[in-house]
């Protein structure tokens, strides 16, 4: 693959934006967004967590394939994913317990990231190397990052009392974000990252 | 707890996409096709009605540290050994399930119910609970997909409504992924509004 | 001296962790080496059933047979008229097509980039390669009901008899809107809502022949 791993990585923060263009990662972003301080601490963790397991899932797909038993991937991808959210969330819990009860579920939730578990995927699927797939990762944390504060910020500033009571929360988030994913669609092909 | 009354809460109540906000990825990604969806819905319902029960057997050995990759690891290796029994006896319908697969093990429903209630319940009880969430969740899919399917192709289940043809255009918006977005707000507006009495 | 029992050791997460994961990776595994045969044998056979279906047509043509014929009387019209060629002798998989001795078509294995993974297809050429008979895509994972629309009659039929390589030089395509009707041989229906799919279809056919054809005419100047 000749794209440069610097074109990558900005490529997956703003045109190929792993929420608003792939639509994964959801959940999280849509129930922690009510509050920026929240959705950074949950987006940092993010960044760390795919740039860190973007790196060690290519090493375990080197290995598989040499094992020859690649279809043994989405175990393994998941299963790695899991253990560093593990041990993330044992040092979160250590040294930055106010965070640590912020994210509540959506800390352990971090393992089914669909957004995660999708960078592992689709560097396999793309063949990405090992310094193209740790910039896929960092970019596509930061992009999701972006995303989850560029929301928190909306509802933020959003005068809450004037949405009608039924779309408060969750309604009025999922109509911000689907304008948002609209827009995103005018960056499509922008950047080939594959 | 009445068996009944945990199927119904996990299904309506406490419904996984309106109330818990879990699912959310798939429910974007599969509703443009009304099989789709149901196909997606009952790959769910099925690996959450086993991991639950698993994760519920053996509960009381699990250790607190490694229970996150314990759950991921059941959750996983069920959604793949139901893909790979597909593959070998049904390889029609594992074509329509191939490129979910990767979807269901992350769909935050199944860690969501195991964490919550798999890991603190009996295994029956458990299953239940995961088969009623499962329903749950197919059940909005399916009304979600009944709209972008007939609005973005004038079919329903693969089946194209012969009296729409000669004046319908199809909305590409209902093809496209946001369109979920914006249905799924009116969805869960009509909900709170009917069920919930909010507002 | 308090008892500490093993459930409370450090050592038994470790344990408890490894034995789930020998169990559950032990039974896919067993799973797995058990189904392989049959998953690749179905595979196989439908991988051999669609190159026969490419070329039905023109083997009805000079046959005799037809086209139902043909693709009913599997697996022997297949070892009768389709013959691989041996890894490396062409730039990419090669089936040929014969009948009576004379090469009627080519079907070649050809694979580009779509959306959210590699797309996989079979294309039947004339032996000259420079004009496609049929195309058809056997693996892809673009989004269902969208880009995977590529695979289906309605897209792949555009395709039949369509010229790729026009006095040396790829043709260059045009996606026009999905019920527009086409004024030109160089023009092709989309699918609504899958533009950078399309694209990438075209893009896949534009640089295999090209290189096929290439590589053919290099053979025959030999």
């Amino acid at each position: 693959m000749d794209i440069s791993a610097f074109l990558l990585f900005w490529a997956a923060i703003f045109t190929s934006n792993i929420l608003l263009t792939n639509f994964l990662g959801m959940c999280s972003y849509l129930s922690v967004s009510r509050e920026v301080e929240s959705s950074f601490g949950l987006g940092v963790a993010v960044v760390f967590v795919l740039t860190v397991t973007a790196g060690l899932n290519w090493l375990m797909y080197q290995l598989l394939v040499w094992l020859r038993i690649e279809y043994l991937q989405y175990i393994v991808f998941i299963v790695v994913i899991a253990a560093f959210v593990q041990l993330l969330e044992l040092v979160i819990e250590r040294y930055v317990p106010a965070l640590y009860y912020t994210l509540g579920i959506f800390l352990p939730l971090i393992t089914v990231n669909c957004a995660i578990f999708g960078v592992s995927l689709f560097l396999v699927i793309r063949n990405y190397n090992f310094l193209q797939s740790i910039a896929y990762g960092a970019g596509s944390g930061i992009g999701w990052l972006l995303a989850i504060l560029m929301l928190a910020g909306i509802r933020a500033k959003l005068k809450e009392k004037l949405v009608p009571a039924g779309l408060q929360g969750v309604g009025i988030s999922l109509i911000i974000t689907g304008i948002m994913a609209l827009g995103f669609i005018g960056f499509s092909g922008v950047a080939p990252i594959q | 707890m009445k068996l009944r009354e945990v199927f119904l809460t996990s299904a309506f109540k406490e419904n996984s996409i309106w109330r818990q906000i879990l699912g959310i990825c798939s429910a974007l990604a599969v509703t443009n096709l009304m099989l789709n969806s149901l196909i997606m819905g009952l790959g769910v319902i099925f690996t959450l009605a086993l991991s639950c029960f698993t994760i519920s057997l053996i509960r009381n050995h699990t250790p607190r540290s490694v229970r996150m990759m314990v759950q991921t690891l059941i959750i996983a290796a069920y959604v793949i050994i139901v893909d790979i029994f597909l593959k070998a006896n049904l390889p029609q319908i594992s074509k329509q399930l191939g490129p979910y697969v990767g979807l269901i093990i992350t769909n935050c429903i199944l860690m969501g119910r195991a964490e919550a209630f798999a890991s603190k319940n009996p295994p029956l009880t458990a299953m239940i609970d995961g088969i009623g969430a499962g329903v749950g969740y197919t059940l909005v899919l399916l009304c979600i997909a009944f709209i972008r399917e007939l609005f973005g192709f004038g079919s329903l289940f693969g089946f194209e409504l012969g009296f729409l043809k000669p004046w319908w255009t199809n909305w590409s918006i209902m093809v496209m992924a946001p369109s979920a977005f914006f249905l799924l707000a009116l969805f869960i507006w009509i909900i709170n509004k009917k069920y919930y009495k909010v507002g | 001296m308090s008892s500490t029992s093993f459930r409370d050791s450090a050592l038994y997460p470790v344990v408890f962790m490894l034995v789930v994961s020998v169990a559950f990776v032990g039974v896919l595994a067993a799973m797995f080496r058990f189904s392989e045969q049959k998953i690749e044998a179905y595979k196989r056979e439908q991988y051999e059933r669609m190159i026969l279906a490419l070329c039905a047509d023109s083997l009805a043509a000079v046959s005799g047979q037809s086209v139902d014929e043909i693709i009913a009387s599997y697996p022997d019209s297949y070892n009768n008229f389709v013959k691989p060629m041996d890894e490396g002798s062409q730039p990419r998989r090669a089936y040929a097509v014969n009948h009576q001795e004379r090469l009627l078509a080519w079907v070649f294995d050809i694979g580009g980039k779509g959306l959210w993974g590699s797309i996989r297809a079979l294309v039947a050429t004339t032996p000259e390669a420079d004009r496609i008979i049929a195309l058809a895509i056997y693996e892809q994972m673009e989004t269902p009901g969208l880009g995977a629309r590529i695979g289906e009659p309605k897209f792949l039929g555009q395709f039949r008899r369509k010229l790729v390589i026009q006095e040396g030089k790829a043709v260059d395509f045009e996606l026009i809107p999905e019920d527009q009707s086409p004024t030109a041989d160089n023009q092709v229906n989309q699918v609504t809502g899958a533009t950078i799919t399309s694209n990438s279809v075209l893009k896949m056919l534009r640089e295999e022949i090209s290189l096929i054809h290439a590589s053919l005419k290099q053979e025959e100047e030999r």
